[in-house]
């Protein structure tokens, strides 16, 4: 989310960006370009598909996925010889279905356990050289130097989005072919969808849609059955919003965007727009300014999980986060920027 | 001489990179099909001279020609402080 950035990238930047990401990610004619205008490369950037196109953003994500696949490989063998099942998620996963290794780019590498095994992953984290940053219901993060950032789920979703207790016995569906654990592909695309529906809140950036488009295309070649989709799908409430998600990937890739959308993308970046998410927070909360200033428990234990544990500590958490949002410029500029967006959306009612 | 521990080594299509995991080196080197050969071989002490001869016994290559290939090699390595 990048509204508070100054930026020169406007709908002709977008209108040249789609053809060169259709041609190079959906049509596979993925050898790396010079950088063109600084316009087209700050807004492939920004909505992190850069790599996808130019060579200069491709090396560095060669040498950045060299570097976490090597990684990853140790970790994986420290669990086989545990014998710990081991799930690649998200862009680990994702980045499989792109044309040609280090198109896809990555912040970090999501991997999924068994629940049982949590205590026994954490140990083997640490003796890979590996320190806990923080923790929450469903995943750990832990850091290593110089760049290495891995999540270690041990649930897909938080056991309140009872929606998605589909994910609950994801283990019982997950198939073993040597040593690699896989998802059955109609439950890697529910979960793709499952996952972007929990971000939607401030829309989306290109590289989502493309990751859509990819594994769509994923689940023809593989022959899946669209029935239990469409079933599971309506069963989780996300029917209207698949059926958007694609409606919107084909017009980006395939067919003529319309002027909204194309001021949509050119504000946006990879993860949507900060507006978008204040807009649909609002729509969604009748108390939205009281509870940007106080927020509701569960909502600030998401992200201080002690609070889970000690609810008594709220006062110190809340202090904690204003001094955060005060000494934080980025944190104060999204909140302000939030702010004046609540203010002028008021006053247009 | 040899090439200096801390690099991950990675076949891509038709190329080998070698990533850093240096603090002292913070980049990739690019290889092609001779090139990762030589790579491998200066993981373990030799001389320029050895190399050329393994070369040349890989390769129906010319002495003089596998000769200049490893100078070349080594000199690449050598400005980017890789060789020890």
């Amino acid at each position: 989310m990048s509204d508070t950035e100054c930026t020169s990238v406007g709908k002709e930047q977008v209108m040249e960006l789609l053809p060169l990401l259709s041609k190079a990610v959906l049509s596979g004619a993925c050898m790396p370009m010079p950088s063109p205008d600084e316009g087209v490369l700050a807004l492939a950037k920004r909505h992190l598909v850069a790599s996808c196109l130019f060579a200069e953003d491709r090396n560095a994500a060669i040498k950045r996925q060299i570097l976490f696949d090597a990684e990853r490989e140790e970790i994986f063998q420290r669990a086989k010889a545990r014998n710990i099942p081991v799930l690649e998620l998200k862009g680990n996963a994702l980045s499989k279905l792109y044309p040609a290794y280090g198109m896809r780019s990555f912040a970090d590498a999501d991997l999924l356990i068994p629940t049982s095994f949590e205590r026994a992953f954490h140990t083997l984290m640490k003796e890979a050289g590996y320190s806990l940053r923080s923790k929450s219901e469903v995943h750990a993060n832990y850091c290593k130097d110089p760049c290495f950032h891995f999540e270690i789920h041990t649930r897909l979703f938080p056991k309140t989005m009872k929606e998605f207790s589909y994910f609950e016995g994801i283990w019982e569906r997950v198939s073993e072919e040597d040593g690699k654990y896989r998802m059955p592909i109609e439950d890697s695309y529910l979960y793709f969808l499952a996952h972007a529906y929990k971000h939607s809140v401030s829309g989306f950036g290109l590289r989502t849609y493309l990751d859509f488009l990819l594994l769509k295309r994923k689940l023809i070649q593989d022959g899946a059955d669209f029935s239990a989709i469409e079933k599971e799908l309506a069963h989780m409430g996300l029917s209207s919003f698949a059926e958007k998600l694609a409606e919107t990937s084909e017009i980006l890739f395939y067919g003529t965007p319309d002027q909204e959308l194309l001021q949509t993308i050119a504000k946006g970046s990879v993860y949507g727009t900060l507006e978008e998410n204040t807009v649909h927070r609002m729509e969604q909360d009748e108390h939205f300014l009281r509870h940007a200033l106080f927020p509701p428990i569960a909502s600030l234990a998401s992200a201080y999980p002690t609070l889970y544990r000690f609810p008594v500590l709220y006062p110190v958490f809340w202090l904690f986060r204003l001094f955060a949002m005060l000494f934080c410029k980025s944190r104060r500029d999204s909140a302000l920027f939030r702010f004046r967006v609540y203010r002028r959306r008021k006053k247009n009612k | 001489m040899k090439i200096k521990q801390g690099f991950v080594v990675r076949k891509v299509g038709n190329d080998v990179f070698a990533v850093s995991t240096r603090a002292d080196f913070n980049g990739m080197v690019k290889l092609n099909e001779t090139a990762a050969m030589l790579w491998e071989y200066f993981q373990t002490e030799h001389t320029a001279e050895e190399g050329a001869l393994f070369l040349c016994q890989s390769y129906e290559v010319s002495p003089e020609k596998a000769k200049a290939d490893v100078e070349k090699f080594l000199k690449s390595l050598r400005e980017s402080d890789i060789l020890q």
